[in-house]
């Protein structure tokens, strides 16, 4: 039995929405709020949905 | 008066208002859910007709019968953290049983004072499919909705909608790689990035109709009260679709509801069993106010901080004192989160070392690099 890669594995569509981006081009996108990470939420930023 | 909050560490929102009280004079207690069971005991003894509750670990000494606490804040209660040395086998076991004592716990602690949010409205006031269908009920108007799993459903929503249809999910969620991040926010979505009917049936999800926006509205509702702050989210590209995907230019300013749709917010408020929420709208360029989300714990003094006008932490605290009455302002008139930020920001990170740190649970981890499927290209699972 061949033996499946994990990178082969197809993505949920959420992961296939997701917006990549590298760490400095997100805090170049929230400045200070991006800065103060946990101040404001577990999940930057500010929340929508469950938090 | 004494106030317990659930919280934990570095948590701002709770570190401001706690200061914020106690100079005022009443008894605050903060409890980190974090700490149990490595840094925090709890008991409850039964015995004879009564019940006897106690906890006690890292700044935390409370003991009772149920009527110790006049408010309480169910800021955030974290959630216990296991040590890393425990053996594997047993994780499961001790994290379930961690659970289900605090969550008993916790309905004895003080059930005749006013809960912020109560705990038994807590859970489904926080579903999103039972928001909208309160909402309807409540005379909202909301977007046109599918929630599904079903593929045939799904495929068949994108194409008879006429116009573009926007995604998103149940939970906020963002996958980590090294330096690289991928978050997941309303998203808009067409037929060929879907992935294969099996992958799709995974994780239902909400789509709907993609609405033109005028602005969007953030609703914080404490008790009577209701403090509306208009986004400016139209102003940039990138915010368009979600203004969360930069906030570094985020604009808000002072706003009001219409009575009726106040009204509404009021209805949707009791029919949800909910004292306190953050609601999501939008207004159309036609001025049509469309209910998205109630966020039921949501963050509130970020709106202080971007727009000073839009006072959240004065009325926050007048709104716990006040235990829901309608207040005429003033025992917090001057509170301003500016002058009390620093404050608090130096306690939180003088009393994170003595808690355990908690991490969310909405971020996942790509543990290898992954290239998402490419739209159009919809691959399928091996064999």
């Amino acid at each position: 039995m061949n033996e499946v890669r994990e990178e082969d594995l197809p993505r949920i569509l959420g992961r296939v929405l997701a917006q990549e981006q590298t760490t400095q081009e997100f805090e170049e996108s929230h400045g200070e709020l991006a800065a103060a990470g946990p101040k404001w939420t577990l999940t930057f930023p500010p929340d929508r949905g469950r938090n | 008066m004494r106030l317990l909050i659930a919280t934990f560490p570095n948590d701002l929102h709770a570190l401001e208002v706690a200061l914020v009280l106690r100079s005022m004079g009443h008894e605050v207690v903060q409890w980190y859910g974090s700490d149990f069971p490595t840094l925090q005991t709890g008991s409850v003894d039964f015995d004879g007709d009564g019940a006897r509750w106690s906890a006690a670990g890292a700044e935390l000494d409370v003991d009772g019968d149920g009527s110790e606490f006049d408010v309480v804040w169910n800021r955030r209660s974290a959630a216990p953290v296991l040590p890393a040395h425990m053996h594997p086998g047993d994780r499961p076991m001790a994290q379930r049983e961690c659970e289900d004592f605090l969550a008993g716990l916790w309905e004895l602690i003080a059930p005749r004072a006013y809960w912020v949010n109560p705990l038994a409205t807590r859970v489904r006031a926080d579903l999103k499919l039972v928001q909208l269908r309160e909402a309807q009920q409540a005379g909202l108007a909301i977007p046109r909705t599918l929630s599904s799993n079903d593929p045939r459903r799904i495929r068949a929503f994108l194409a008879e909608a006429g116009g573009p249809v926007i995604y998103k999910a149940f939970y906020p969620a963002v996958w980590k790689d090294g330096d690289r991040l991928a978050h997941l926010l309303t998203s808009e979505v067409d037929a060929a990035a879907l992935p294969a009917d099996e992958v799709l049936r995974l994780t239902p999800g909400i789509f709907q109709p993609r609405l033109e926006k005028a602005h969007e509205l953030r609703v914080t509702v404490m008790g009577p009260r209701v403090i509306t702050a208009r986004i400016v989210s139209q102003a940039h590209a990138a915010t368009r679709l979600d203004w969360r995907a930069r906030t570094v230019e985020l604009a808000l300013e002072p706003d009001e509801l219409p009575p009726e749709v106040e009204r509404g917010v009021h209805d949707l408020m009791r029919h949800l069993g909910i004292v306190f929420g953050c609601l999501d709208f939008i207004v159309t360029p036609e001025g049509r106010h469309v209910f998205l989300e109630v966020n039921p714990m949501g963050q509130f003094l970020w709106v202080e901080d971007v727009q000073p006008a839009l006072r959240m932490l004065g009325p926050f605290c007048e709104f716990l004192l006040a235990r829901g009455a309608a207040t005429t302002g003033g025992a917090c008139a001057d509170v301003r989160h500016a002058d009390w930020c620093p404050r608090a920001e130096a306690e939180g990170k003088a009393l994170a070392r003595a808690h355990v740190r908690w991490e969310s649970d909405f971020a996942y981890t790509d543990s290898s690099t992954p290239p998402p499927v490419v739209p159009g290209r919809n691959s399928t699972p091996k064999e």
